[in-house]
């Protein structure tokens, strides 16, 4: 029997949570008592930012990886985060497999380096726009305080508004306050989980596509150890998991959660597509060359050719893409 | 190596590491290293280790710590805590026990500003403690009490502890901290009313003020102006949308700095005062993490064995009558409690507990605010709590066993507290109901 | 002996100073971003990113003067009770016991520094803000604090307990409290 600790930084309701625990369920109920999974949530074996550490060094075996808490760490990986690129949540998960499997580099990363194996890319499917008080247009935004960081300041930032860093306990409280107008870089379920709308109930779809990309990983020497049998199970789920599963746990996620929202008096809006279109001038490819500049350059990465085997992914996959937005969803019931 | 041993090694080994007198933090950290040994081998420890410290005091709300403890320290050199303190002493102060009760009445004052347990035990204790010296009370009353008000500090608004379970359950945040107003007003009124029993008996008995008349009392407020210039600076900002809790402990240090530069009396000696401040401040800081780190490598093993959940799961799936259920899982946090802080409690047990408060149709909130207190319960009971810890460090003459013996009596009285709100939901659920409509 | 300890001091002081400074920051950085934001309604960039790291440098970099200052929380009622000399051998067992405490923290803190140091690693946030160096000076100050606890532990052991006030001196005691 194969005993595993799985150790994530987020609660079990956070989005990719819900395909982490359908992952962990099916991997134990398929291979029938031979693998039992300890799960600690909320960052409460290790504790935010030593996740990547600990599965590396094989404290624990199985983790969720948020790449914007390891910046220095995963300068290929974050060549995959940006905003306003593409549409769908389901395709960027598809995306990430293909790069991984076509660029060595960011393979290398993640299997040589962090001495880890990438079970499944997931993601944290759409972060809305959210505000305290409605705007007219995007005009509207310059001045307003919110709170974001990483590639998510660079939207708010090209957008006029002011990015404010702020730890995640003191996010309600000041908006409840007035020190921030929004927050932008939530992704919807945990920011309905959090129960930021009782103060900033206008969400916004700006056009900006999927939120960040995240990993689950396993440690390599765990994984090359398993048993022929095991490792057979679990990529017949990870198949599954990128066959649609992801899209048809995401689904049923968000029409719940779009509900809770819409019950407790929040808002779904979309500006309009010129609007859209012009945010996203603002944004690309201003961010991406940052990347090319900023990090991969002088880590001696050959950023151009991911960038280009992004965009022939996401050519691919972006079009026939199915998982849809909250505002989509809300327009729908 | 029997596994199902290690606990019951690791948590007698902290026991015997103190009763040596080792340092606190050391004991808690060897006690955890020995027992992740025993379950794992000591390069899973070494491995573990490595991030600990920094990713334990690298934390931003944690800033709140020594900023609320500088601001306590400037304001006792400019005498500002003694102000706030003379003014609920001339209200109550000539009760048996009366200055005990000013502590714990600023302590609930205090607690309107600051999210922090150990900052409003910290700040408390160093203006409140040595007055009730002066007036010969016993050390360890006088400490507990000081170390049970503390506990105010996350029951009455702001509270990050609160928002935490809000989170973690998806209730709505605004309710759980309205809620904790009024059990928080409540845990005040039972803890003075206990202090009044508990000093009838002992050197506590002596009226140290005469009784102030109403007058005079309001005239002696109103002299306290500072302290009204510094409760509306580190309240009044939070509430307008000015400052962050965090940043409200840096203005209000920064504005109790300038008290001090301004109050007549200290300016010879001015720069020693200053420096003195910040060493204190940073002395007990480097206490503070030092123990958490410590406590931080013990909850990790507990964490690590599971204990917490398996003892959450036995009740869960006992099958008991419904109150009983809530019941035994509140218990639960009394064992935790004595080993593990709020916030890892909340983190591990909350997910396994709420499926079940929640089918069988118990309020959130008020279970939220029953599962916060006993939270609570462990930063006074031993032999990891840190309000105690917090009091040693700044009462050097009452022994840490002394402290933790005078905090028994506050264990006892929030028990009782905890029964009231058991018993009368209302207590709880009245404010946020109210505010629905 | 002497010079041993004179030399302890001074590191101490010479880390203590510089904790100091980096609480001066937490507070006088953190007002002067209130203020600015109250004013031009945008914080100083990096300050937030700053304020936690700056609470690392106070805790590790000032980890000496606690020791100094006899600030770490011990229960000694039962050595009280014991003979003076017992009592010695006992309390530098007690320390030796708080210096391997520091030292299961040290070692690893170290390999986790040079790491860092090797990446260059920089915090998450809106700005780069680099945090090699505060697991480099964290890993120092462990290492100071193990110093100076074991070089207690063995003078305790070797010649018993000072007079009642030689260990004292250096940092505050709130006299008044
Ligand atoms: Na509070
Ligand atoms: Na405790």
């Amino acid at each position: 029997a194969t005993s595993l600790k799985f150790d994530s930084y987020v609660s079990d309701s956070a989005g990719p949570s819900w395909i982490d625990r359908w992952y962990l369920d099916e991997l134990e109920k398929r291979t029938a008592g031979e693998v039992s999974i300890r799960r600690y949530w909320s960052g409460s074996l290790n504790k935010v930012g030593e996740h990547l550490g600990a599965v590396r060094d094989g404290t624990s075996e199985m983790t969720l990886i948020a790449p914007g808490y390891y910046q220095s760490e995963l300068p290929v990986t974050r060549g995959l985060e940006w905003y306003f690129r593409m549409n769908r949540a389901d395709a960027l998960q598809k995306v990430c497999r293909d790069v991984y499997e076509q660029f060595d580099p960011l393979r290398a990363e993640w299997e040589e380096r962090h001495r880890s194996k990438v079970l499944y890319w997931t993601n944290w499917n759409y972060a809305p726009l959210i505000l305290r008080t409605p705007i007219n247009s995007l005009e509207d935004i310059k001045g307003k305080r919110i709170r974001a960081y990483g590639v998510s300041a660079d939207v708010v930032e090209a957008l006029g508004g002011t990015a404010v860093a702020m730890a995640a306990p003191e996010v309600y409280q000041s908006l409840e306050r007035g020190i921030l107008d929004g927050v932008y870089g939530f992704d919807f379920v945990t920011a309905i989980a959090y129960k930021l709308h009782e103060i900033a109930p206008q969400f916004y779809d700006i056009g900006d596509g999927p939120h960040a990309p995240a990993a689950t990983i396993m440690n390599k020497q765990v994984y090359d150890g398993l048993p022929d049998e095991v490792r057979k199970v679990s990529d017949e789920i990870v198949a599954e998991i990128y066959g649609g599963q992801f899209s048809a746990i995401y689904e049923e996620v968000l029409a719940s959660y779009v509900k809770t929202a819409e019950a407790e008096g929040v808002t779904l809006s979309a500006i309009s597509d010129e609007q859209k279109a012009m945010t996203k001038a603002l944004v690309q490819p201003a961010q991406v060359n940052s990347w090319l500049e900023g990090t991969a350059k002088p880590a001696g990465i050959d950023g151009e050719e991911m960038q280009s085997l992004i965009d022939a992914a996401i050519q691919k996959y972006d079009p026939e893409a199915t998982l849809k937005r909250p505002y989509e969803i809300s327009q729908e019931s | 190596m029997d596994p199902t041993l290690a606990p019951y090694i690791a948590v007698a080994l902290i026991y015997f590491l103190m009763a040596l007198g080792a340092p606190v933090f050391a004991a808690l950290a060897l006690a955890g290293a020995a027992g992740i040994i025993m379950v794992e081998d000591f390069s899973f420890l070494m491995t573990r280790l490595k991030s600990i410290s920094y990713a334990t005091t690298a934390v931003y709300t944690l800033t709140i710590i020594p900023l609320f403890i500088l601001m306590g320290s400037f304001a006792h050199h400019a005498q500002v805590g003694k102000k706030l303190f003379d003014v609920a002493s001339r209200w109550v102060g000539h009760l048996p026990g009366g200055l005990a009760m000013a502590a714990i009445l600023t302590s609930a004052g205090f607690a309107a500003t600051s999210g922090s347990s150990v900052a409003t035990a910290a700040t408390v204790g160093s203006v409140a403690i040595p007055e009730m010296k002066k007036a010969g009370y016993e050390g360890s009353l006088s400490a507990g009490a000081v170390a049970a008000g503390g506990v105010l500090g996350v029951l009455i608004p702001p509270s990050v502890l609160l928002i935490f379970y809000a989170a973690l359950t998806e209730t709505s945040a605004g309710k759980m901290l309205v809620a904790g107003f009024l059990p928080g007003l409540l845990t005040a009124i039972v803890f003075m009313v206990g202090i009044y029993f508990i000093a009838r008996r002992g050197s506590m008995r002596h009226a140290v003020t005469l009784r102030a008349s109403w007058g005079e009392a309001v005239r002696e407020t109103g002299k306290a102006w500072q302290v009204l210039v510094l409760f509306l600076v580190v309240m009044g900002g939070i509430y307008l949308g000015l400052v962050t809790p965090t940043e409200a402990g840096a203005v209000g240090a920064f504005v109790a700095l300038i008290m001090l530069l301004m109050h007549r009396a200290s300016w010879s000696g001015m720069m020693g005062r200053i420096v003195e401040s910040f060493q204190s401040t940073i002395n007990t800081t480097v206490m503070i993490m030092f123990t958490m780190i410590g406590a931080a490598v013990f909850s990790y093993f507990l964490t690590l064995i599971q204990v917490p959940n398996h003892l959450a799961e036995a009740v869960v799936g006992s099958g008991l009558p419904p109150y009983f259920i809530i019941a035994m899982l509140l218990l639960v946090f009394v064992p935790l409690g004595m080993f593990l802080d709020a916030f890892s409690m909340m983190v591990i047990t909350i997910p396994i507990m709420f499926p079940t408060v929640q089918s069988l149709g118990f309020n959130p909130i008020w279970f939220g605010i029953l599962a916060v207190k006993m939270c609570e319960i462990g930063l006074i009971t031993p032999p990891v709590g840190l309000n105690c810890y917090v009091i040693a460090g700044i009462d050097r003459e009452t022994p840490l066993p002394e402290i933790f013996r005078g905090a028994l009596w506050f264990v006892l009285l929030e028990v009782i507290t905890i029964m009231i709100l058991f018993a009368f939901p209302v207590i709880t659920t009245v404010l946020p109901d109210w505010m629905n409509s | 002996m002497q010079i041993l300890n004179r030399f302890l001091n001074f590191v101490s002081d010479v880390l203590g100073a510089i904790a100091m400074l980096f609480l001066a920051f937490l507070m006088f950085g953190t007002t002067f971003d209130v203020v600015v934001r109250a004013i031009t309604g945008s914080p100083i960039t990096g300050v937030f990113e700053f304020t936690e790291l700056a609470l690392v440098m106070v805790v590790f970099l000032g980890a000496g003067w606690a020791h100094r200052g006899d600030a770490h929380i011990r229960v000694t009622i039962l050595t009280d009770k014991l003979s003076s000399a017992t009592r010695a051998r006992v309390v530098a067992l007690a320390w030796g016991i708080g210096a391997l405490g520091v030292l299961i923290l040290a070692i690893p803190a170290t390999n986790e520094a040079i790491y860092s140091v090797s990446i260059r690693e920089y915090r998450w946030g809106y700005v780069k803000i680099p945090i090699w160096w505060t697991k480099a000076s964290l890993a120092t100050g462990l290492w100071f604090a193990f110093i100076q606890m074991a070089v207690q532990s063995v003078q305790l052991f070797l010649f018993g307990e000072p007079a009642p006030n030689a260990a004292k001196t250096g940092t505050n005691r709130r006299q008044d409290l």
